[in-house]
């Protein structure tokens, strides 16, 4: 062994970490090295009188303060704040059940057996009914609309609502059909339907839509909500996802892709004071209003033999109208007087033709 | 015992003798009682340990103002955290630990304003320890000690003085065993060659 390895062995021989063999030399070397048993000598010299100084120094030292203790919080919700937080594991048991908790009352509600009954009358108001046909009037969304201009080309139609405020058309559905206050932050919803293509104009947004029939269009959220529009007055449910229209004596149930053939068109009919439920079954009857003019065939909408119109009756889902009710009439044929009997009030009537 | 290195035969330090514990409650009753509601307790346990946390601040903050805001900032933190020490843990490393953590975010804090030579500071070194009981050769080797690199005095006044293990000062400093092992004997050798 040579001076550098004892060196280097040094600070472990010291601590007693290197085995006997090996000590056996590094003593050896000390032993007979004066040089290096000066270095051990005076690292022990040293580290005795670090020791020795520090315990004096020690010793010397000034006595402890009295602690300053931290003010203890006399509000109770604060010291439960402190002991929350005074540990990782109370928090993370307090986020754990807060986060269960917003899960749990904040999903959604099942849908089986729920009943919507959506109405969209000329002052544009929209009226809604679930569950037992109880009348839920959303009269934010009514003020919402302060005009309503229907008007209709060849085979083009187009239903306009204008709101002087934010809101329109996608806030009445997000409304009414996501239950959540949405607003789009639109002063114009127009929507227009073209044979062929629906357009839904939300501001800056134009979607186009599928499409059910010319007369009417399908506006699907999430796949649970409908919107169909009819020149002369229709009546949508969704129950359960699928869409029931009734418009003029026409009771249809639209299954999700399906296409409807619209049996009516030019004629005005009146919504009876009903519950929505019972209107559902009691259907709309066609009245006569006699200040009125009867409709004109070419301001009607085309019949459905009409080019552009489709008439077919395939996919069995159109549902055969009651023998008991009144054929839909031609366009521009006066109804029996008997049937204006059901009138209780006039400003029921769906949608006025501009005429 | 070997006569040439002063150790015992197969290993240890004979000269390495643990200081008797305190009289009183151990440290852990003292920690219980604290927890469970008791905090006149814990002025037992600042004083067994104020001089301890007090030295290992010194080595990172000359200042005797600072040093004592600090010390009562490391016993208010223990206070406050008490209950995430592990039941049946030694309190000694954890406080060490606590300090040393203290001292560590107050240099990164004032690091832009001060610097470490900064003469202002360090001006006041020799009077830091400027103890009526020290001797010049006490000063002398204070005044060395003050010189070394702060956490190379502080594992040299653990492990030398307050007798400290490294494995017990690798959990306090987060640092591996050899690497404290080669600081603490460096640090002697430069601590030696400045004294003599």
């Amino acid at each position: 062994m040579n001076c550098r390895e004892f060196e280097e062995l040094l600070g472990p021989a010291l601590e007693g970490e290197i085995l006997p063999p090996q000590m056996a030399q590094w003593d050896a070397h000390g032993a007979s090295c004066g040089q290096c048993r000066l270095l051990l000598a005076s690292t022990r010299t040293t580290r005795t009188r670090l020791r020795e100084t520090f315990e004096r120094l020690g010793a010397s030292q000034p006595k402890a303060p009295a602690f300053r203790f931290p003010p203890v919080s006399s509000s109770p919700f604060l010291s439960f704040l402190n002991w929350l937080f005074s540990s990782p594991r109370p928090a993370l048991c307090f986020v754990l059940i807060l986060v269960c908790a917003l899960l749990w009352f904040g999903r959604a509600a099942p849908p089986t057996g729920h009943r919507r009954t959506v109405e969209l009358d000329r002052h544009a108001a929209w009226k809604v009914s679930e569950g037992t046909a109880q009348t839920i009037p959303t009269a934010p969304v009514a003020a919402a609309f302060s005009e309503l201009t229907w008007f209709r080309s060849g085979a083009s139609a187009a239903l306009h609502l204008e709101s002087p405020t934010a809101g329109g058309l996608g806030y009445a559905l997000a409304h009414l059909f996501l239950r959540t206050p949405a607003s789009f932050g639109v002063s114009s919803t127009a929507f227009e339907l073209h044979s062929g293509v629906a357009h839904l104009h939300i501001a800056e947004r134009q979607d186009e839509l599928p499409i059910v029939t010319p007369h009417v269009r399908l506006i699907t959220f999430g796949g649970t909500i409908a919107l169909a529009v009819h020149p002369e007055g229709t009546l949508l449910e969704m129950v359960d996802g699928t869409m029931i229209l009734a418009s003029g004596t026409d009771r249809l149930r639209i299954e999700p892709g399906r296409r409807w053939l619209p049996g009516v068109s030019g004629r005005r009919f009146l919504l009876h004071e009903k519950s929505l439920e019972d209107l559902w079954y009691a259907g709309f009857r066609e009245i006569r209003d006699p200040a009125a003019k009867p409709l004109e065939p070419e301001r009607g909408i085309p019949d459905p033999g009409s080019p552009g119109i489709e008439a077919s009756t395939d996919q069995g889902n159109l549902l055969v109208p009651d023998q008991d009710r009144p054929e839909p009439a031609a366009a521009g044929q006066t109804v029996e007087p008997a049937a204006a009997e059901e009138i209780h009030n006039p400003e029921e009537v769906f949608f006025h033709d501009e005429g | 015992v070997n006569e040439f290195t002063g150790n015992a035969p197969g290993g240890g330090s004979p000269q390495r003798v643990r200081s008797a514990p305190a009289p009183g409650p151990s440290d852990a009753e003292l920690v219980d009682l604290v927890l469970a509601g008791d905090r006149s307790k814990f002025q037992v346990l600042f004083d067994r340990y104020y001089r301890l946390v007090r030295m290992a601040i010194r080595n990172f903050v000359r200042l005797q103002e600072k040093t004592e805001d600090l010390c009562q900032d490391v016993f208010l933190k223990a206070f406050c955290h008490l209950g995430t020490l592990r039941k049946g843990a030694a309190f000694k490393p954890w406080i060490l630990r606590i300090a040393f953590s203290t001292c560590v975010d107050d240099r990164r804090r004032r690091r832009p304003q001060e610097s470490p030579f900064d003469p202002d500071v360090h001006g006041q070194i020799a009077d830091s320890h400027d103890e009526p009981m020290t001797t010049g050769e006490d000063r002398r080797l204070l005044q060395a000690f003050e010189r070394l690199r702060p956490l190379d005095g502080l594992i040299l006044w653990l492990h030398y003085v307050e007798e400290m293990t490294f494995p017990e000062l690798g959990s306090i400093l987060d640092s591996s065993e050899n690497s404290l092992r080669q600081r603490a004997f460096r640090a002697l050798q430069t601590l030696r060659k400045d004294v003599s």
